[in-house]
């Protein structure tokens, strides 16, 4: 692996960001539009019949779990489909690597701005629960930094997937298999206390579930030590998972 | 003053391997200041596989390359700010424009927004696309993308400039154009490595030449005076005559025409 260099992620990030301010506009809809229904379905329809969670209406259990699944989700968009674009079709890290910034810092700077995107769409959708009145601490303020951390996290397990992914069409299995899953069985709709303790387990596993407990414990202001371990367990993850996709990416794109 | 007896890049038995194959097999360069040396070879000889392994995007199964006296292996970073590469592709940002792609590769190179801003504008001029910076790339015809990439590439003010087949699918009036800059490039004391497949191309920009054929170098010389020492008439008959181009390939072309 290639050293890295701050200003070096740094120049990826203002990079990005140079693109996405262009397609601001037309990606607030695409990415807030899908936990809007599912908080139209699940929230208003079955959380007519379901009553309260954890001492919380079901509207706002799920409204809450849909803001750290709204981070995940533009995280991923970013690190698997985009990446892909990037890395594959229009080859913009080959370009970008001609210049004094190399592949690692590449992968890094653009898992940070999977972190970026997961801040920008999961604050977006914390707004839309301000507005119905879910939001009740002011411990809230803290909810983009988990929604960065996170969204850091599930860039570097995407670039990671989008590495090894032989042909574009790999990188639904990733969504179907993985960041589906997560979306279902982390605490996202129904408390993973209320299921048999081996999936109990595996919902332990994804990291969405400790982003999800996070953001609820921080919206209601019961934050506790428990908070602690989630945002510890967090970082540790994206630190180890950081070093995957930077030791492939030489390997893997050979231009 | 520009100093032409200044070496800018000195490439040593370079070879590149990939299992058993060896795409590069022992190919030397040295080139000074000013200075212009072009590659020619058919498709798949190794012209790029050497150039990407001087401009640091492949690794160097063996042999050693300097830019400017910085060792591009050990020091990649410092080494490319002394580059500029025109790819073959474009490999233009579709999702910026013309100043935007200008702007987002002058920051790789920790150039201040604001000068960056003022060296696209000078460089972009320098090509021709001052009016169309802001412009979307679709709107661009294909010449005038080769030049923008050419801008992009001059960004850092490279001593050096590395340019893979830079004309290739241009018309005639854009290959020309093109050629101009290059020149004037040239004559400001930017170094040229050129790969290319036009003998007209090469007549025109390349000091010297060197032909290249399954990843070894065939010869080398200067290139107004190469055909004539290998007894052709100019280069393109020399490379045809020089990568195995014979009897056999004219009664082809002559069944297909």
């Amino acid at each position: 692996m290639n050293k890295l260099s701050v200003n070096g992620i740094w120049h990826v990030i203002q990079r990005n960001w140079m693109s996405f301010k262009k397609l601001i506009k037309i990606s607030i809809f695409p990415n807030l539009f899908d936990p809007i229904l599912y908080l139209a379905a699940m929230g208003l329809g079955i959380g007519h019949f379901v009553g309260h969670i954890g001492g919380m209406p079901y509207l706002n259990f799920v409204s809450l779990g849909l803001v750290a699944a709204t981070g995940m989700n533009a995280a991923n968009a970013e690190s698997v489909t985009n990446a892909y674009i990037q890395m594959y079709l229009d080859k913009t890290y080959y370009e970008m690597s001609t210049s004094p910034i190399n592949l690692e810092e590449i992968i890094v700077g653009q898992a940070l701005w999977a972190g970026v995107r997961s801040t920008i769409f999961g604050t977006l959708f914390l707004l839309v629960t301000l507005f119905m009145g879910i939001l009740q601490s002011w411990m809230v303020v803290f909810i983009p930094v988990i929604l960065f951390i996170t969204g850091t996290l599930f860039g570097f397990l995407g670039l990671t997937f989008t590495l090894l992914a032989p042909t574009r069409d790999y990188l639904n299995y990733f969504s179907m298999l993985i960041i589906q899953p997560m979306y279902m069985f982390s605490n996202t709709f129904f408390p993973l206390g209320s299921v048999s303790p081996w999936l109990r387990n595996v919902g332990w596993l994804s990291p969405l579930t400790h982003a999800v407990d996070l953001i609820r414990q921080m919206a209601t202001g019961a934050v506790t030590l428990q908070s602690l371990n989630d945002i510890i367990w967090l970082i540790i993850v994206a630190v180890v998972l950081s070093f995957v996709p930077q030791s492939i990416v030489r390997s893997k794109l050979n231009y | 003053m520009v100093n032409f007896e200044e070496i800018v890049l000195t490439a040593d038995n370079l070879v590149k391997q990939y299992g058993t194959f060896f795409a590069v097999k022992n190919i030397s360069i040295q080139l000074k200041k000013g200075k212009s040396l072009a590659i020619l070879g058919p498709n798949g000889a190794g012209k790029s596989t050497t150039l990407k392994m001087i401009y640091a995007t492949t690794a160097i199964t063996t042999g050693h390359v300097e830019i400017k006296g910085i060792d591009v292996e050990t020091n990649p970073r410092e080494a490319k700010r002394h580059i500029g590469v025109v790819m073959q592709d474009d490999l233009l940002d579709t999702s910026l424009n013309v100043m935007e792609n200008m702007v987002a590769h002058a920051i790789l190179f920790d150039i201040p927004w604001k000068l960056a801003k003022k060296k696209a504008e000078r460089l972009l001029k320098f090509v021709g696309l001052l009016n169309y910076q802001k412009k979307e790339i679709y709107e661009l015809s294909g010449g005038m993308r080769r030049r923008l990439v050419l801008a992009r590439a001059l960004v850092n003010n490279p001593e050096l400039i590395i340019l893979d087949e830079p004309t290739t699918g241009l018309d005639i009036q854009s290959r020309h154009v093109f050629w101009n800059k290059l020149e004037q490039l040239k004559e400001k004391g930017v170094s040229i490595l050129i790969t290319s497949h036009y003998g007209e191309e090469i007549e025109r920009l390349a000091d010297d030449v060197m032909i290249i054929n399954h990843g070894e170098k065939i010869v080398s010389g200067p290139t107004k005076l190469l055909p004539a020492q290998q007894g052709y008439g100019n280069i393109e008959e020399t490379y045809l005559g020089l990568t195995g181009y014979t009897k056999e390939h004219e009664e082809i072309e002559q069944t297909l025409s």
